[in-house]
């Protein structure tokens, strides 16, 4: 889904930024991407207007955007599906600062530096301090062309379809949503594979899985090519990246990882938990392999606790009075499984939490 | 002067039937009750009765009590496929006459807990009630640590 934060060419308000925010969450969106930030607390003040230097001075000052985004991480996803709570991943920011912008910066999200078509840092891409991993992000000034760019959707300007939609950018901004679009990926691929991840653990496992960056000491590039052309070469020592901007997101190793048992957990029916006169209704088919293509039984041994009716896979649970039953699930070709369901008196989602 | 020592027997024998069968049946027999207060109540507790109900053991609920911050964890997998933590802050409300009430607030959903009487309190246990449905009794046992299954 698209939440819209910016309108024309103002910047987004904070209130609006956390209902966005909050509402993905609330919605199933499970990735959060954003190609936004503030100036980097190191970014140059002839050219920049810095931003923050820590954790602490950013909460201090934008204490309800880092609320909405913990709330995004912690309450995205579902300990019942493919992944509990949801992964942000920020832009590093394009101010050739040795420090990603924040919200990115905080070690929470993933913070994307841009690479060239070569996989060597572009001139502008912040690089070092919280920077987490690097993605192609284009760059126009060393490859001396449009096409060295990343070719991009873009908003009409005058709200005339008629325009063109599409257009060669290069920035973090172009790099960043290729690292959501692995960690989409992953979790399709996740989903398939009928595994579950926290996650924290899965973005760990993007971090870690991507590749090591080799190039050489210095690159020549175009100091405002689109603007001047080849008139104004200038070297760039690559020395201050190495080792500075991450590892390449790599897709094929994620997925490798994602498929291997030492990472995740493989999906099980979950225990159910609601209250009495309340209902839930849980998909089996979500639980198995090829799950859409099943039978299945679900046996509640205790009915005075709880009650089902069963649509297909689709399986309503309704809770009658407070207790815990076992309940049975069988799926054709498959082990049963034995799960609990537990009925409180007034109490929604957890244990100490009061309706 | 026989009788009468003998009726004493009788009288104070009676009085210790009486006083032992008012005796909670979910304490532990011969564990003194403890002050509640934040020492007290802090460590790590299992749930493992409710309602007279033994907790399955393929299900957990363990609630981390941290003294130093008043804040908590808690582990359980009653409504997942696996183990979900959550963290907060928690209170305890009241005092030695009117009872004491466990409460808290969840980190990040900000949403509160409901409010439990804190029925009894040992060493070894602590016994909840629902403040507003007093059928609703939860045993926790105090345990050493949480189970490395559980913090996976």
């Amino acid at each position: 889904m698209s939440c819209q934060l910016f309108d024309g060419a103002r910047g987004a308000n904070i209130q609006q930024e956390a209902k966005a925010i909050k509402y993905a969450a609330d919605n199933g969106a499970v990735i959060l991407q954003c190609s936004w930030g503030y100036n980097s607390g190191y970014a140059n003040p002839m050219s920049f207007m810095p931003a923050f230097r820590s954790d602490e001075e950013w909460v201090e000052a934008a204490n309800l955007e880092k609320d909405a985004l913990d709330y995004f991480i912690h309450n995205a996803g579902s300990p019942d599906g493919v992944i509990d709570g949801g992964i942000v991943v920020f832009a590093a920011g394009n101010e050739t600062a040795p420090m990603a912008g924040y919200p990115g910066a905080h070690p929470d999200y993933i913070s994307v530096a841009s690479t060239a078509a070569d996989y060597t840092p572009p001139i502008y891409t912040n690089y070092n301090r919280q920077v987490r991993i690097s993605a192609p992000g284009g760059d126009m000034d060393y490859h001396a062309d449009y096409a060295g760019g990343i070719l991009s959707t873009v908003p009409y300007v005058n709200g005339d379809p008629s325009e063109k939609r599409y257009a060669y950018l290069d920035g973090t901004s172009m790099a960043c949503p290729a690292v959501s679009g692995i960690v989409a990926l992953g979790l399709s691929y996740a989903l398939e594979q009928n595994k579950h991840f926290r996650a924290e653990d899965f973005k760990k496992l993007v971090i870690e899985t991507a590749s090591e960056m080799t190039y050489p000491d210095e690159k020549i590039y175009y100091i405002d090519w689109i603007i001047s052309g080849e008139s104004f070469p200038s070297e760039m020592d690559l020395g201050l990246y190495r080792g500075n901007v991450g590892g390449m997101a790599n897709a094929g190793k994620l997925l490798d990882a994602i498929a291997s048992d030492d990472n995740g957990k493989p999906m099980k029916v979950p225990n159910i938990f609601l209250s009495t006169e309340g209902s839930y209704s849980i998909n089996l088919a979500s639980y198995y392999k090829n799950g859409s293509g099943l039978s299945y039984g679900f046996e509640i041994e205790n009915t005075s606790v709880a009650s089902s009716t069963a649509n297909g896979s689709i399986i309503t649970v309704k809770g009658l009075k407070a207790g815990i039953t076992k309940v049975k699930v069988t799926a054709s070709g498959n082990e049963e499984q034995i799960v609990n369901i537990t009925v409180r008196d007034n109490t929604e989602g957890t244990w100490m939490k009061k309706s | 002067m026989k009788h009468i020592f003998k009726i004493h027997i009788l009288i104070a024998l009676a009085l210790s039937i009486g006083i032992v069968s008012c005796k909670e049946d979910d304490e532990p027999v011969g564990e003194p009750q403890l002050e509640v207060n934040y020492k007290n109540v802090s460590g790590i507790w299992q749930l493992i009765e409710w309602n007279s109900e033994e907790i399955p053991e393929d299900l957990h609920f363990y609630l981390k009590l941290n003294r130093l911050d008043n804040t908590f964890e808690t582990y359980d997998n009653l409504g997942s496929m696996y183990s979900v933590k959550k963290t907060g802050e928690y209170e305890i409300q009241g005092d030695k006459y009117e009872g004491y009430t466990l409460t808290g607030v969840y980190d990040y959903t900000h949403k509160d807990w409901d409010e439990y009487k804190i029925k009894s309190l040992t060493q070894s246990s602590i016994t909840l009630v629902k403040k507003n449905n007093a059928n609703d009794i939860s045993i926790y046992r105090k345990v050493e640590s949480i189970p490395e299954y559980v913090l996976e």
